[in-house]
């Protein structure tokens, strides 16, 4: 059986549609665990449901972005892989990035005309490769969190300013190389920048709440179009 | 109870029974409180076994259909392909692991398995942190995160499932190129908002911080001089092939990971340093001159 042949093959389909279901599944499982937990202890559904509706807006433009990559991946992986692999971990450079890897040990340079056993073994290379996070986290996290948990018992103020330290520092690394060069990424992040500061004018200015649960999508969105004309101007 | 009497100054909870009344929560703290842990362990218990079901089930599907199909690849061909993958990913996981768990709590393992963590779970949970007001590492914070990582994976999963369905039509829109000129600066416009988000002196909880980003100039400065020493950097360790290749600045591309590892113990014992000294100054909410005067935090 040839590559294409498994890739596009009805099993294959069936799969990878049980394991959607399964994280689908858990996903559901975990959202009731903590809706339930947050009734519980006074949130309202009000007040819940507000903080699905900022995850879902903030999540449909770079759900898009993934997207995109389907389109990039369905070639290399055929459509049921390329479904599965963004559905669940990883993302597209990674995905791309460990096709490739699994090709040349296999002594191949494209899919096209590669035998079932390419197929399977870039599955398992894919699967393999990116592990490490969800082997490590159920090792790790618990006593991290509880370390959190210790810390802002002992002392609040403190507790609230540690916490804080991880994005801000997370922040700086990706965006300070970008200030170094005059270019597309650094123009589109000042755009992002710039629309979100006058988001959040207007929304002060004239008390619109509701626009408050939108600033980040439309900041983002205005600023990944600039980036088209950023890209136009500096070409 | 700061929690609760946090929750109870944002909205009217909409059926009082859920709330215990202030009495009771003195009365029972010590009950709430083994509830709180409950609840969180109970969380990672099926963040764990859920992690293990995901694992099993990636490794499942390849086994079970190279079986059928009688197309397993020999398994040194797939220890070689996956060794030079697991230790580039392996370190990068575990940075991940211990960066992003103080944000994220329990849904560390669903974000994990739903992947997409910078550019999609960790901008999701920080906003809906911020828009609920919610301090991070607290029980607060962990449950919004669940929620919000659990509604972002239906989201994500939805829309992929919708591209499959209609492959076909949305390919010329999708494969565009300004379309892929968007989406590859999906990260800096993120950022862009995410650093005017940042910025300022609020915590969540309504506690603010004075002075907060002395305690981050160290590893701003480290960074900077990373980045205009890249290049005699990547030359002492013997990096220059892989710098040509990259065409900009390997350390700070190739090996990101590891300068988040080296930063973030720089910020932290640095504005704990400052903090202590009383450079950094934190207010609660109600403290003397710190009483929230954002008219949304106040309405919220």
């Amino acid at each position: 059986m040839m590559y294409f042949d498994l890739a596009g093959h009805n099993l294959t389909y069936a799969a990878v549609i049980v394991g959607i279901v399964y994280i689908l599944g858990l996903a559901a499982l975990t959202m009731r665990q903590a809706w339930k937990r947050a009734l519980k202890i006074g949130y309202t559904k009000s007040q819940l449901r507000k903080v699905a509706r900022v995850a879902i807006s903030h999540t449909l433009i770079p759900a898009v972005a993934v997207l995109a990559g389907f389109f990039a991946l369905a070639p290399i992986l055929g459509i049921p892989l390329s479904w599965w692999r963004l559905s669940i971990i990883g993302n597209t450079s990674y995905e791309i990035m460990a096709a490739n890897v699994a090709l040349n040990t296999a002594g191949l340079t494209e899919t096209a005309g590669a035998g079932g056993d390419a197929f399977i073994l870039i599955m398992y290379v894919m699967a393999i490769g990116i592990m490490g996070g969800m082997v490590i986290a159920p090792l790790i996290s618990k006593g991290i969190q509880k370390g959190t948990f210790k810390l802002r018992a002992a002392d609040r103020r403190w507790g609230a300013l540690g916490g804080s330290v991880y994005m801000a520092s997370i922040l700086m690394v990706f965006i300070v190389p970008v200030f170094f060069h005059i270019s597309v990424a650094l123009l589109t992040l000042v755009t992002g920048g710039v629309m979100m500061a006058a988001v959040k004018w207007v929304t002060h200015k004239f008390q619109a709440l509701w626009l408050e649960d939108f600033a980040l999508v439309i900041s983002m969105l205005t600023a990944m179009v600039s980036s088209v004309l950023w890209n136009g101007l500096l070409m | 109870m700061r929690a609760a009497e946090k929750r109870r100054g944002q909205a009217t909870p909409r059926t009082e029974t859920k709330v215990y009344s202030d009495s009771k929560r003195h009365t029972d703290k010590k009950r709430l409180y083994s509830d709180s842990e409950r609840y969180i362990d109970g969380m990672h218990r099926l963040g764990r076994i859920g992690t293990l079901g995901a694992i099993l089930i990636m490794l499942g599907m390849p086994t079970l259909l190279g079986i059928h199909f009688h197309a397993l690849p020999p398994f040194e061909q797939a220890a070689r392909a996956a060794i030079p993958l697991l230790m580039v990913f392996v370190p990068s996981s575990f940075i991940e692991v211990l960066s992003y768990t103080p944000i994220m709590g329990s849904a560390i393992y669903l974000t994990l398995m739903t992947g997409e963590v910078l550019n999609l779970k960790l901008p999701v949970i920080n906003s809906a942190l911020k828009v609920m007001n919610a301090e991070p590492g607290t029980e607060d914070a962990d449950i919004i995160a669940t929620i919000a990582v659990s509604a972002a994976a239906f989201v994500t999963i939805a829309i992929v499932t919708v591209g499959v369905l209609l492959a076909m039509p949305l390919q010329p829109f999708l494969t565009l190129p300004a379309v892929k000129t968007a989406a590859a600066n999906i990260l800096p416009a993120l950022f862009g908002a995410l650093l005017v988000n940042a910025l300022g002196r609020d915590l969540g909880g309504g506690i603010r911080a004075r002075g907060r980003f002395k305690g981050l100039l160290p590893s701003l400065i480290a960074i900077v001089l990373l980045v205009l020493f890249d290049r005699q950097i990547s030359v002492f360790f013997h990096l220059d092939k892989l710098a040509q290749q990259e065409g900009s600045g390997v350390i700070m591309t190739v090996f990101q990971g590891f300068v988040i590892i080296g930063v973030l113990p720089v910020s932290y014992f640095c504005t704990r340093w400052l903090y202590k000294k009383g450079r950094i100054q934190v207010s609660l909410p109600g403290e003397a001159g710190e009483a929230p005067t954002d008219p949304i935090a106040r309405r919220r």
